[in-house]
């Protein structure tokens, strides 16, 4: 990853930290965006040894805004001429049963989540297929998406349409030298999963198989797997990281 | 008596399952279009059995994936689940059971034949599917996703279909695009409440196409 530029949206918080860290561990110079959350990213750059700080930019962007992202990744091929691989993890939650969801919750998450990718993924492909060596692009997907959730319809649609995303990315852009996948991982041990009551984060370690939830570390090294040689004959995969998550 | 709602009654396939759904004993038809007619074009349910057939304009992504495309597809998933809910609020007010049918193209599908596809729309149904089957059953709400391959409707030029009828026969037991009759049966089953245990399927129709999943 030495000298290589990555961009990760949602990547100063939760999973996207831990991708984040990882990259920079290995000497990648890192674009991580943040929506909204100003406080979380400070306090990020905080916890960074001067080294890994010098390689991150950490930029405020919204992944579902077209144009903000393609203004960025104009900003980033005028910095760097180039970019080499690109992280769509950012993403939301707001879950309630389908009958007493607001629609305006649904509308949001479908947006952060789905309209990020898909936004994020359209604004950079062309900076990736410009670049004479193989690329990246990873979406983060959820076991939601991939098996459905009571309590998650927003989110559980929105995920499953990144599943689709990298479907047709992978077809569509085929050729141009961009390792396309996707990674689905089950309950990772993040804010979203403090949020749980615990009788359900208990539930779901009942099922499953390794009878506990994620890291995000784990997470961060699938994601690594994806991004190098590992995932040099991959494309349009679906991989699932959900310690045998019983669907 | 059931009726059959048909979500977006325009698009090519309804319309040509329009009149065998019509010879249905029992079934009458309610053709409505989103998202022009929204929400309000519903307000209360009759009859004792309704399904819903939900019709997708037929994207291809494939060549009209773009920023725009991006932004109407949430709107359009906005306004199709603004419905869906409306709908389902009605009927558990009523007490009353729904079935929720939705058509989309096989996700995977797409390299051999060339055929239009809308993975993210599809994928992103399909969840839907399979979490509202998990979340409604209690109250008797079923759900199920059709993945179809090449429709014979949707190709009626000659050329078209036989180009598909060759394409289909290195990977199609039936080695010919789909017809609507055989969509018909399916419906007819799940009206009639024989695939139930099945809600929060997708089922590939697709005549045991290898391209199925």
């Amino acid at each position: 990853m030495n000298t290589k530029t990555i961009l990760l949206t949602g990547g100063t918080k939760g999973i996207g930290k831990a991708i984040t860290v990882e990259f920079l561990r290995l000497g990648a110079r890192v674009i991580a965006t943040y929506a909204s959350d100003h406080n979380a990213a400070e306090q990020f750059k905080l916890t960074l040894s001067s080294d890994l700080n010098n390689r991150l930019w950490i930029k405020q962007c919204s992944a579902s805004d077209y144009q903000e992202t393609v203004s960025l990744c104009q900003q980033i091929e005028t910095q760097w001429g180039q970019l080499d691989g690109v992280v769509n993890n950012a993403g939301i939650n707001s879950d309630s049963l389908f009958l007493d969801m607001e629609l305006d919750a649904w509308t949001k998450v479908l947006t952060a989540n789905l309209g990020g990718a898909m936004m994020t993924s359209l604004a950079t492909i062309d900076l990736l297929s410009r670049n004479s060596k193989p690329t990246f692009l990873i979406n983060i997907s959820s076991v939601s998406g991939l098996y459905g959730r009571a309590g998650q319809a927003n989110y559980a649609t929105s995920k499953g349409g990144i599943i689709g995303l990298t479907k047709l990315l992978a077809r569509k852009y085929a050729g141009r030298n961009i390792q396309i996948n996707c990674l689905v991982p089950g309950l990772i041990g993040t804010e979203m999963a403090d949020d749980m009551p615990p009788g359900k984060v208990a539930a779901i370690e009942e099922a499953t198989f390794l009878k506990r939830i994620g890291t995000v570390q784990e997470v961060a090294q699938a994601v690594l797997f994806l991004a190098g040689t590992g995932g040099s004959y991959m494309s349009g995969s679906i991989l699932s990281l959900d310690g045998g998550f019983f669907k | 008596m059931t009726t059959i709602f048909l979500l977006n009654a325009t698009t090519p396939l309804i319309q040509e399952l329009f009149p065998l759904l019509n010879e249905i004993p029992n079934v009458r038809i309610h053709p409505v279009i989103l998202p022009e007619a929204g929400a309000e074009t519903v307000n209360q349910v009759e009859t004792e059995n309704n399904v819903f057939l939900i019709s997708t304009p037929f994207f291809d992504e494939f060549t009209d994936f773009n920023a725009g495309y991006a932004a109407f597809l949430l709107e359009y998933l906005n306004s199709l689940v603004a419905w869906i809910q409306k709908m389902i609020r009605i009927l558990a007010q009523q007490g009353k059971p729904g079935t929720f049918i939705f058509f989309t193209t096989n996700p995977n599908a797409r390299g051999f034949l060339e055929y239009p596809i809308s993975p993210i729309l599809d994928e992103s149904l399909h969840a839907l599917v399979k979490t509202l089957s998990k979340e409604l059953h209690s109250l008797n709400f079923h759900f199920y996703a059709l993945c179809l391959e090449p429709l014979q409707c949707l190709v009626k030029d000659p050329i078209q279909v036989r180009t598909y009828r060759k394409k289909m026969a290195a990977h199609a037991m039936s080695k010919m695009p789909l017809k609507v009759d055989g969509i018909n049966s399916i419906i007819r089953s799940i009206c009639k409440g024989n695939l139930s245990l099945v809600s929060g399927s997708v089922l590939p129709v697709g005549y045991g196409s290898v391209l199925s999943y």
